[in-house]
């Protein structure tokens, strides 16, 4: 047995392992600085200069070199995507836990809150929070995760309340096991495999938001995103002539959150033996 | 002699809020029930879905806390909440084989588990522990069983590893929910006689719950049949089934399909099919019972002695006796 | 009525191809009653499922013939074999109290399935409560929905939905399994009926040897996908000649004697990805020798209709003896 049973999933480790290498090693790969003008042998910034030997990419309106925006870009994507992957998994599924576990009025007020943050438009409630506490990496990425948890937490609430019927789980409970223990050492467990799933689908939104917020203009103007690219060829006006400015961007955006669905629905395969 | 588990008058009431407005219904699924158990004996609870046997289960178990009258294991009574020390001295089997240990520990995660939540002694102590109760539970050799998951373990063998985490503190007292129903005919008495060698040699004693009357015999010194909340019919195990009294009893041994083809079948009566909900105040079973006389709508009987430890709740017991 | 000539199933499973059933031949004649009894995993669900030609997409048929009423059920098309299903062959699956659509009331039921087949609303109506009343069901509760119902009367719903058409034979496949006694004598009663007075025939499917041996005329005993002993259900079981019979009807307590001690059989049924060499069973049997281990027996048929799969068949007598002994059982475990 290989690892991957098909294809699909095999092309989006490859190239998911591809971005990873790309971002650790971006500093020495990218043959610009991503934010440093680029001028030509005139003293005069390099506009709008389509892909050449030295511009592999070419260059944007400013003069910057896209290949190198391109490559640094890839920590942006990993960085957003980790964080609220991980922030979002721990608020989800914690309140999934809580809330299926303990049920009556905890698990009403929890999902009340759920459903609350179901009804708030995403890109909205983004802007207004970014706009409120200004631009910034961390303040696009509290604004994802602060959102992002709803479906988590609901997934995995279903999944316990079938958990704690479980044998094991009354088990536990007679045998005198803490609240805190069945929840982590019994429930827990037995959710991850589920909730690995939603974090993968989490990086793969995270990363769609950041690029979204971005191309607003509500992104970072210190860090070079895919989204943020986007946003100045659009802003610029260049966006209908240098497509060497916006088709490398979206493109990576699009394979990306490709590969990170395909990686998903094979480790879902894998570890839910009823899909085999 | 100081009983094992003494249950007085125990009372479960559940309010089953069915509508959107107005309120629900109360539904007693215990109605008062009253046995004693000495230890190192087997009380059997056979009754039909719905029976209230279920929630017996949990009551003694502390999963659920009684609406009325008093659970006392080892002479001390549950209080309003099961203490660390009621924790320890009840232990449950389950039905589920499957679902009952949890698919992500190793066997001798599963069995130490109760040692480790009471804090009783070192890791190499629970250790040695779980293997004793393994070894006890007929795994043997219990080490080698260990490190092994649940998926690697066959029906009969998974509920000899809830039987061991159930053993390995001791406890006063064990309930068994229906613990061979959906095991494999083949293995069902080798788990039933492990039961009844592991009560008879100890001190704990048991309430072994059932739908199936054929195999309590082999492993329950008392049975008592339960019907809407109550006991109807309570006494020696094979003094009930061979001589059972009350008409529900009578149906229920009557309807239990005999493995012989040279047999014909009891026929059932037919009223106890077609019968309707009791009547308030009267005997639970009259609209059920061919023996009902108008006197059964009226008077709510009550467990009376039928024989030498044997007791029925009908009010005509003595005359329908066989 | 039904023959299953041979009759071969594998299934592709992940790890390789599996034998479930292998060359079991079974007759039911017009209105006759065959029990397939046997433990978890014996095949004797994948038999039910074949002889509806209903076996899913990753199990085939990789030998031998499925007749009803003479006819080849691979060789006719699909739309053929639907009409058949549901006019001459029914099905009662195991849950079948689940099998009920929620959503609707029984009588939307009755006149949906009627509809695909072509019968009338007002037709079904005045069936359905023919039959309701053939099942012992008020014919009110048509109206109904299941979850109003119990578990006794969704079972018998049920198997009026699955007579609709008049078919002649019922496949049904652990119907009484997780029904309360009373309910499960009452539907037992009710399929007894059905067999001795409407003249259907019966396949029936269960663990339970007591059920079988109250309503059918004939049983097999199946054992990792063979049939180990076959015959008359009175003799099979008051003589049985496989070492499995007797190892079962020893497993199964019997309510009016208390007294007698029930036994195990030792071991676990063989993995069917990697079947033993010799007789399935003889890894279990009390009474296996070398020849077991080596030599598959084969199904030899007898001078009373009966066949069995034993070496030591000719030796059935001493067995039986030997078989009563509960010892004997205990030391193999």
């Amino acid at each position: 047995m290989s690892p991957f049973a098909s294809w699909s999933g095999g092309f989006g480790a490859i190239f998911l392992s591809l971005v990873v290498l790309i971002a650790v090693l971006a500093p020495w790969l990218s043959p610009y600085d991503p934010l440093v003008n680029n001028f030509d042998a005139a003293g005069q910034l390099r506009r709008l200069a389509p892909p050449s030997a030295a511009h592999l990419l070419g260059t944007t309106y400013y003069g910057l070199d896209v290949l190198s925006q391109l490559i640094h870009g890839t920590r942006i994507v990993l960085i957003v995507g980790i964080t609220c992957a991980v922030l979002i998994a721990l608020i989800g599924t914690n309140i999934g836990l809580i809330a299926g576990y303990y049920g009556g009025r905890v698990d009403t007020v929890l999902m009340r809150a759920t459903d609350l943050a179901f009804g708030v438009p995403f890109i909205p409630f983004a802007v207004v929070l970014v706009a409120l506490l200004g631009p910034s990496l961390w303040n696009t990425i509290i604004a994802i995760s602060f959102l992002m948890w709803r479906s988590t937490a609901r997934v995995i609430r279903s999944q316990v309340l079938s958990l704690r019927e479980r044998g094991f789980v009354k088990a536990a409970r007679i045998a005198g096991a803490s609240d805190m223990r069945i929840l982590y050492v019994h429930i827990f467990p037995n959710v991850l495999p589920m909730a690995l799933l939603y974090v993968s689908f989490d990086i793969a939104w995270a990363v769609l938001a950041e690029a979204s917020i971005s191309f607003l203009g509500f992104g970072d103007p210190h860090q070079t995103s895919w989204g943020q690219m986007l946003y100045l060829a659009y802003v610029s006006g260049s966006i209908r002539q240098a497509w060497w400015w916006t088709v490398p961007p979206g493109a990576a955006l699009s394979l990306f959150v490709i590969a990170v669905f395909l990686v998903g629905r094979e480790y879902e395969r894998l570890a839910n033996p009823r899909l085999r | 002699m100081s009983m094992a588990v003494s249950v007085t008058d125990a009372r479960k009431t559940f309010v089953a809020s069915r509508r959107l407005f107005g309120g629900g219904t109360t539904v007693h699924a215990v109605d008062g029930v009253s046995f004693t158990i000495a230890p190192g004996r087997v009380l059997g609870i056979a009754g039909e879905s719905g029976s209230g046997k279920s929630t017996i289960a949990n009551l003694l178990v502390g999963l659920e806390l009684p609406t009325g009258g008093e659970i006392a294991v080892g002479g001390r009574p549950l209080g309003r909440k099961p203490d660390a020390d009621f924790r320890r001295s009840v232990q449950m089997v389950f039905q589920d084989p499957f679902g009952s240990i949890n698919p992500r520990f190793t066997v001798g995660d599963t069995v130490g588990e109760p040692l480790l939540i009471h804090r009783l002694g070192s890791p190499a102590e629970r250790h040695a522990r779980a293997v004793a109760a393994l070894d006890e539970a007929e795994l043997r050799p219990g080490e080698a069983f260990m490190d092994r998951y649940p998926h690697e373990l066959s029906g009969g063998q998974r509920q000899r590893v809830a039987i061991a985490r159930a053993i390995v503190l001791r406890p006063r007292l064990l309930v068994a929910d229906e613990p061979v129903s959906m095991l494999d005919v083949s293995v069902r008495a080798g788990i039933l006689r492990l039961l009844n060698r592991l009560v008879h040699e100890s001190e704990m004693a048991m309430v072994f719950i059932t739908h199936d009357l054929s195999i309590v015999a082999s492993v329950c010194d008392e049975l008592a049949v339960m019907y809407r909340g109550r006991f109807v019919e309570h006494g020696p195990v094979r003094d009930v089934l061979q001589r059972p009294v009350h008409p529900y009893t009578r149906a229920l041994i009557a309807a239990v399909p005999v493995p012989d083809p040279t047999v014909a079948p009891t026929p059932l009566p037919a009223k106890l099919m077609s019968g309707g909900a009791p009547v308030a105040g009267g005997c639970r079973f009259a609209p059920r019972c061919s023996a009902a006389v108008a006197e059964c709508e009226t008077i709510d009987p009550v467990l009376e002695p039928a024989g030498p430890a044997h007791s029925v709740a009908c009010i005509r017991h003595k005359e329908i006796a066989p | 009525m039904l023959a299953l000539d041979d009759v071969s199933i594998i299934y592709a499973a992940r790890s390789g191809p599996v034998q479930a059933v292998s060359g079991v031949t079974l007759h039911l004649p017009v209105g006759g009653s065959l029990g397939l009894v046997g433990e978890s995993g014996c095949g004797k669900s994948t038999l039910a499922l074949a002889a509806l030609s209903l076996l899913p997409p990753e199990a085939r048929l990789s030998s031998g013939a499925v007749r009803l009423e003479g006819q080849d059920l691979a060789t006719l098309p699909e739309a053929k074999l639907r009409r058949l299903r549901w006019t001459r062959m029914a099905y009662v699956p195991q849950s079948a109290q689940n099998a009920l659509v929620p959503v609707h009331s029984l009588r939307r039921q009755f006149r949906d399935t009627a509809a695909a087949h072509g019968m009338r609303s007002a037709a079904a109506d005045e069936r359905a409560a023919a039959l309701f009343q053939r099942v012992e069901l008020d014919p009110a509760i048509l109206d109904r929905f299941p979850h109003e119902l119990s578990g006794g009367m969704r079972q018998r719903a049920m198997i009026a939905l699955a007579l609709l058409f008049g078919p002649s034979l019922l496949v049904a496949d652990e119907p009484t399994t997780g029904l309360d006694v009373i309910v499960q004598r009452q539907v037992i009663d009710l399929l007894r009926d059905l067999r001795t007075e409407d003249g259907l025939a019966l396949l029936f499917i269960s663990h339970d040897i007591g059920v079988v041996a109250e309503l059918c005329s004939h049983v097999a005993v199946l054992y990792a996908g063979k049939v180990m002993e076959s015959g008359a259900t009175d003799r099979v079981f008051s003589l049985p000649n496989h070492p499995y019979t007797m190892g079962l009807q020893r497993a199964f307590p019997d309510i009016r004697h208390p007294e007698r001690s029930i036994v195990s059989i030792a071991g676990h049924p063989p993995r069917l990805s990697a079947p033993p060499q010799g007789c399935p069973f003889a890894p279990r049997c009390p009474f296996a020798q070398p020849l077991c281990h080596n030599t598959v027996p084969s199904l030899v048929a007898g001078p009373d209709g009966r066949a069995v799969a034993c070496h030591f068949a000719a030796d059935a007598e001493a067995l039986r003896d030997r078989a009563r002994d509960p010892a004997l059982w205990d030391a193999a475990a």
